[in-house]
């Protein structure tokens, strides 16, 4: 067995439990991103595996995320078909070329941040850092939770390890504004966001 | 590396007054750990013993144009004749371009296990040092599920590249003809692999280096010449072409901006400096020649 502690956020996390229970060491809930750390301080494994309830690890998504360690590592989140999910994709570090080009080169892509649906992290990083808002920042809590993390430890995606994602609810206006508002979109991104809240989706 | 030998590359390389540059990129291609089957010198009328030099070589053939045209135009005849000649990819390269010893051998092991069949594929180009040539960097395509799924095979996919170690497949010249040679140096290759790179796939591979052995690592803006005027004129040429549109359009303008102000602000006389870019601008909006 190895040294993970699973950590499913969520409602309904006995879907994950059961999925996932006979790969990890142990397995805890929370009932939202906002009680991450104190889930975090009640397990002793030195390493978490966050996942979203609502999501289905495919096949090996776990043993490739162990298999290019150090951490945080991300899962690509797919749909159906197998094709990544853009809007849940995060974003790249797309700024740091010679960065992209040696990351790529190992099969992986660096991260400024990303949402929590599949991400593998030493338990101390999330013991260290203030835990994610959803009540300030609903859906993008774990964007902004993520973009503080990467920023001291930096997340690399790993598409070898893939999580199959459902259609997720878009994030309210005033969440999006106050996210705006915590600096850790870049301008396109700003008002790419904001324009998804109030336009239908396509 | 599993790459097919079924597969015929011929290497074409411009030149211009400089054998000794010359004599290493030739080493440097004739040992490949998978050798390309063709080796073609397009030597842009040089005074300096380079023919002589070529045609003392084995397996390597020389065309010697009676003019100067350019590297834009050096390409483009290098592109016809090796495309003319039947080989499925021509890898194009710069005099001054030392490529590793598996530098193709891993150009092609990328092909095979690129997501999509690729037009263009790309070396990851350093200068002495190792770091990033800033002339070459590659230009990344702006789709995260693309660059998700290319990583996954150790690939990141582009949206346009330079002709030091590109490789651009036959198909793609019969679909969108020869590179422009009337630009006579810079941006051509931009031009061209943007323009093929709009609707199909390319990819640069991290584990193919090629060394791009300028004096300086300088880029198309810092090198403060008088050749800025090609620059000019030649992205005016592209913006008004159809290798980008919209949005793209609009950041190539943007980027194009930045660069004369750059060029203005480090060139010793901007009166000279401003000189060149107004010459640029004014020939950038004539009519482009057929």
């Amino acid at each position: 067995m190895n040294d993970v502690a699973a950590v499913v956020i969520g409602p309904q996390p006995e879907r994950l439990r059961s999925l996932v229970g006979d790969r990890v060491a142990e397995v805890v809930t929370a009932a939202s991103l906002g009680d991450l750390r104190e889930a975090a301080s009640g397990v002793r494994s030195p390493r978490l595996w966050l996942l979203d309830s609502a999501a289905t690890p495919c096949d090996g998504a776990f043993e490739a995320l162990l298999a290019q360690a150090p951490d945080p590592l991300v899962s690509l989140p797919v749909d159906d078909l197998d094709e990544p999910v853009q809007p849940e994709l995060g974003r790249f570090t797309e700024s740091d070329l010679p960065g992209m080009l040696d990351a790529v080169g190992s099969r992986r892509v660096p991260l400024r941040h990303s949402y929590v649906i599949s991400l593998l992290i030493r338990r101390d990083a999330v013991l260290e850092h203030d835990p994610p808002d959803p009540r300030r920042l609903g859906r993008y809590a774990g964007t902004e939770w993520t973009a503080r993390v990467f920023a001291r430890t930096p997340g690399m995606l790993i598409p070898a390890s893939r999580v199959r994602v459902g259609s997720r609810a878009r994030g309210s206006l005033h969440h999006a504004l106050r996210m705006a508002r915590a600096g850790v979109w870049m301008r396109g991104e700003t008002v790419r966001e904001l324009s998804r809240t109030v336009l239908p989706s396509r | 590396m599993g790459t097919t030998q079924a597969t015929n590359v011929c290497a074409v390389v411009v030149t211009h007054n400089r054998r000794e540059l010359l004599v290493q990129c030739l080493d440097r291609l004739q040992a490949q750990s998978r050798p390309p089957e063709g080796v073609l010198v397009i030597d842009n009328a040089s005074t300096d013993g380079t023919a002589e030099m070529v045609e003392g070589r084995d397996g390597v053939e020389l065309e010697r144009l009676t003019e100067n045209v350019g590297g834009a135009g050096g390409f483009r005849h290098g592109l016809e004749a090796a495309y003319r000649a039947g080989y499925d990819w021509m890898w194009l390269l710069d005099d001054d371009t030392f490529v590793e010893e598996s530098c193709l051998d891993a150009l092609l092991a990328g092909v095979e296990r690129a997501p999509n069949r690729p037009s263009v594929m790309s070396s990851v180009v350093r200068w002495r040092d190792s770091s990033l040539h800033p002339m070459n960097g590659p230009w990344l395509r702006n789709r995260r599920g693309e660059l998700a799924t290319a990583a996954d095979v150790r690939l990141a996919p582009i949206r346009a590249a330079t002709f030091v170690s590109t490789m651009v497949h036959k198909d793609a010249v019969h679909r969108h003809g020869l590179p422009p040679g009337h630009y006579f140096v810079w941006v051509d290759d931009i031009a061209y692999t943007a323009r093929i790179l709009r609707h199909e796939y390319g990819y640069v591979v991290p584990d193919s280096v090629a060394l791009h052995w300028t004096p300086r690592p300088y880029n198309t803006v810092t090198d403060t010449r008088g050749r800025f005027y090609f620059k000019v004129r030649n992205q005016l040429w592209l913006l008004r072409g159809d290798s980008f549109g919209g949005r793209e359009r609009l950041q190539y303008a943007r980027s194009w901006l930045r660069g004369i102000v750059t060029y203005v602000r480090r060139s010793p006389s901007r009166t000279d400096a401003l000189r060149t870019v107004l010459r640029g601008v004014r020939d950038g909006l004539r009519r482009e020649p057929e």
